[in-house]
């Protein structure tokens, strides 16, 4: 600690160019917190993935019969499937987007984990209208239980001939992670009756849960063939899939992402080297004084290490506290009900942070301080 | 008296390109404790070369270069580094003091090497600016003092480890004369009344005649000069 005051006053030589570092530093390791943040989302979401669910859907797009929800259910190895569609609209100005997933009573046994009790799954059973609302949409529209709220959907029309869509608020529920911006979930049988005659009797896709793990992947392709000549052929994909990150994007995602986190720490070393190796040039006649006075090799190599260790640490610290602060505010700037992934600021990513500011000072101080351990102090002093 | 500083049968050559430049070849000195000595010479001379050498700061070719009991080359340059640390101060012609540190901060830096407590070494400080006459400068930087007064820190900061020899390279080179007889008193106190051997390299008589011996470098020779006479 009784060379802090050295090594601060070093850095403090020239206040332009530190803090300009600095700010370089924190905003690199913003870029850093929320490419590694976004693959923390993406490792959970594919962690959390089931290995006996099954995503099923219309082929060629559109709206599946409900009716194939028994047809799937009677096949071999299918323990359960749930229907599940959604009214995607807005709340009083086209830019309020919100997404309403409507799903049957069966959603409750297909997805058992998510943190929605029984006697909540059951409001929206004896409410048609009823919606459960999650705690950051509930807070985004300031909505409460009891509450109603006008969804206007242009593309589900209504018999009635409007497209404004009433609901009651009927439980507010824990966010989940799967749901960046939080989640709205209503009652399918409301929505199916309520909307226009030739478009009723259809949803948007099935759940499936499978009674053996094992068989997923071959039931998901039972599936497809068994639907192949219908009048809807329907496609199928397994959650574990689905929720890979990489899956139809024809590229790695988390792979993009870490590159991109690398390209931002290269710009650091680069940065920090570079100033660190102007700075000592500076003052390579100070320390050969240190030297001279009695500072040792490793003394003042490790002062150097401190110079450039000091902004890349406190860097990284601002730098994973504004990506902390940008994941926070991010799903009030996003369009709601898109399911954008929002970057999870786990200590992990902390932790990687400051592993990468300590390797960064440790590179940006090699060549310097090898400079200086083979300084000959005479000539130093005499400024050859 | 006892020999503070004893050079025997130095040898040194310096390469520049390929060509070998031999400076002292065979140069002895006897400099007893309490000595102030001033030396003299031409540019080229190797005055600054034993001030090097008796710093621990450059090897000697062969000779002996024997500092207090201390036989430098026989040190690696990790115990010349602490040596130096403990037992010699040096004074610079441009004071290399730090810019960004106040006179104390610069002055306080030997003692960072020491186990001494932040009082401790705060109270040292504080004696050897007032030794050097700038108590109430503690606080300014360099950039906010004169020469006068940054030589003045640098003698400060070559005291306050309180070493029993100061090494000093041309300490008014960079003074007008009424500042550099200042410092050269100062020396002058140093050396009787705190007992401090100096030794002093000069390009200038008139600094040279402050101490109680001179010398002077002359084709790698040393020749004894006669002090003035008042």
């Amino acid at each position: 600690m009784k060379y802090l005051p050295l090594v601060w006053a070093s850095i403090m030589r020239k206040p332009t160019r530190a803090i300009l570092t600095l700010l370089s530093v924190m905003l690199a390791f913003t870029l850093f917190g929320l490419t590694i943040g976004m693959n923390a989302t993406f490792a959970k979401v594919q962690a959390d993935a089931r290995d006996d669910r099954i995503f099923a859907f219309a082929r060629f797009g559109g709206a599946v019969p409900i009716a194939l929800e028994r047809q799937i259910e009677s096949m071999p190895g299918v323990e359960k499937v749930a229907s599940s569609s959604f009214v995607g609209g807005y709340i009083q100005e086209p830019k309020n987007r919100v997404f309403v997933n409507v799903m049957d009573e069966n959603i409750p046994k297909v997805l058992p984990e998510y943190p929605i009790t029984p006697q909540q799954w059951q409001l929206i059973r004896d409410t048609r209208q009823g919606i459960l609302v999650s705690k950051m949409q509930a807070d985004r529209w300031h909505l409460k239980v009891g509450d109603t709220v006008t969804i206007v959907s242009p593309a589900t029309k209504k018999l009635d001939g409007t497209n404004s869509w009433i609901f009651k608020v009927v439980a507010v529920t824990p966010d989940m992670s799967i749901f960046g911006q939080g989640y709205m979930f209503g009652n399918y049988d409301y929505m199916d009756k309520a909307r226009l005659l030739s478009d009723q009797g259809k949803t948007g896709q099935f759940r499936v849960k499978v009674s053996d793990p094992s068989k997923t992947a071959e039931i998901a392709e039972r599936i497809v063939s068994n639907f192949a000549n219908s009048s809807t052929p329907l496609e199928s994909i397994t959650e574990k899939v689905a929720f890979d990150v990489s899956t139809g994007t024809g590229m790695d995602i988390a792979s993009v992402d870490r590159e991109v986190a690398l390209a931002g720490m290269f710009m650091v070393l680069f940065l920090t080297a570079n100033g660190l190796a102007q700075a000592v040039r500076e003052r390579f006649a100070e320390f050969a004084t240190l030297k001279t006075i009695g500072f040792s090799d490793n003394g003042v190599v490790a002062l150097v290490f401190a110079e450039a260790a000091i902004p890349c640490l406190l860097g990284a610290g601002l730098g994973i506290g504004l990506a902390a602060i940008i994941s926070h505010v991010m799903p009030k700037f996003l369009p709601p009900g898109q399911g954008l992934p929002i970057p999870t600021m786990s200590v992990m990513v902390f932790v990687w942070a400051f592993i990468c500011a300590g390797v960064v000072a440790l590179i940006s101080a090699g060549l310097p301080a090898l400079r200086l351990k083979q300084m000959d102090i005479a000539t130093a002093l005499s400024g050859r | 008296m006892s020999a503070a500083i004893s050079l025997r049968n130095v040898v040194k050559t310096y390469k520049r390109g390929k060509e070998a430049v031999p400076v002292l070849h065979g140069l002895s000195l006897e400099i007893p404790a309490g000595q102030f000595v001033s030396l003299m010479g031409p540019s080229g001379s190797g005055k600054t070369t034993i001030l090097n050498l008796v710093g621990g700061l450059d090897h000697a070719d062969s000779g002996e270069v024997i500092v207090g009991n201390e036989h430098l080359e026989s040190l690696s340059g990790g115990q010349l580094t602490k040596w130096r640390g403990g037992h010699v101060g040096f004074i610079f012609q441009f004071y290399n003091l730090m810019p960004m540190l106040s006179a104390a901060g610069n002055v306080e830096l030997p003692l960072l090497l020491t186990n001494l407590s932040k009082a401790e070494r705060a109270r040292r400080v504080e004696i050897a600016l007032e030794i050097v006459g700038l108590k109430d400068r503690a606080s300014h930087k360099p950039g906010e003092m004169s020469g006068g007064q940054q030589q003045r820190v640098g003698i400060a900061r070559a005291i306050v480890a309180d070493p029993p020899l100061l090494l000093c390279d041309e300490p008014t080179g960079d003074l007008d004369r009424a500042t550099a007889d200042e410092i050269l008193s100062l020396l002058q106190q140093l050396n009787r009344q705190h007992k401090k051997t100096i030794l002093m390299v000069t390009h200038d008589p008139k600094a040279a005649d402050h101490a109680s011996r001179q010398l002077e470098m002359d084709k790698g020779q040393l020749i004894e000069r006669a002090l003035a006479t008042a």
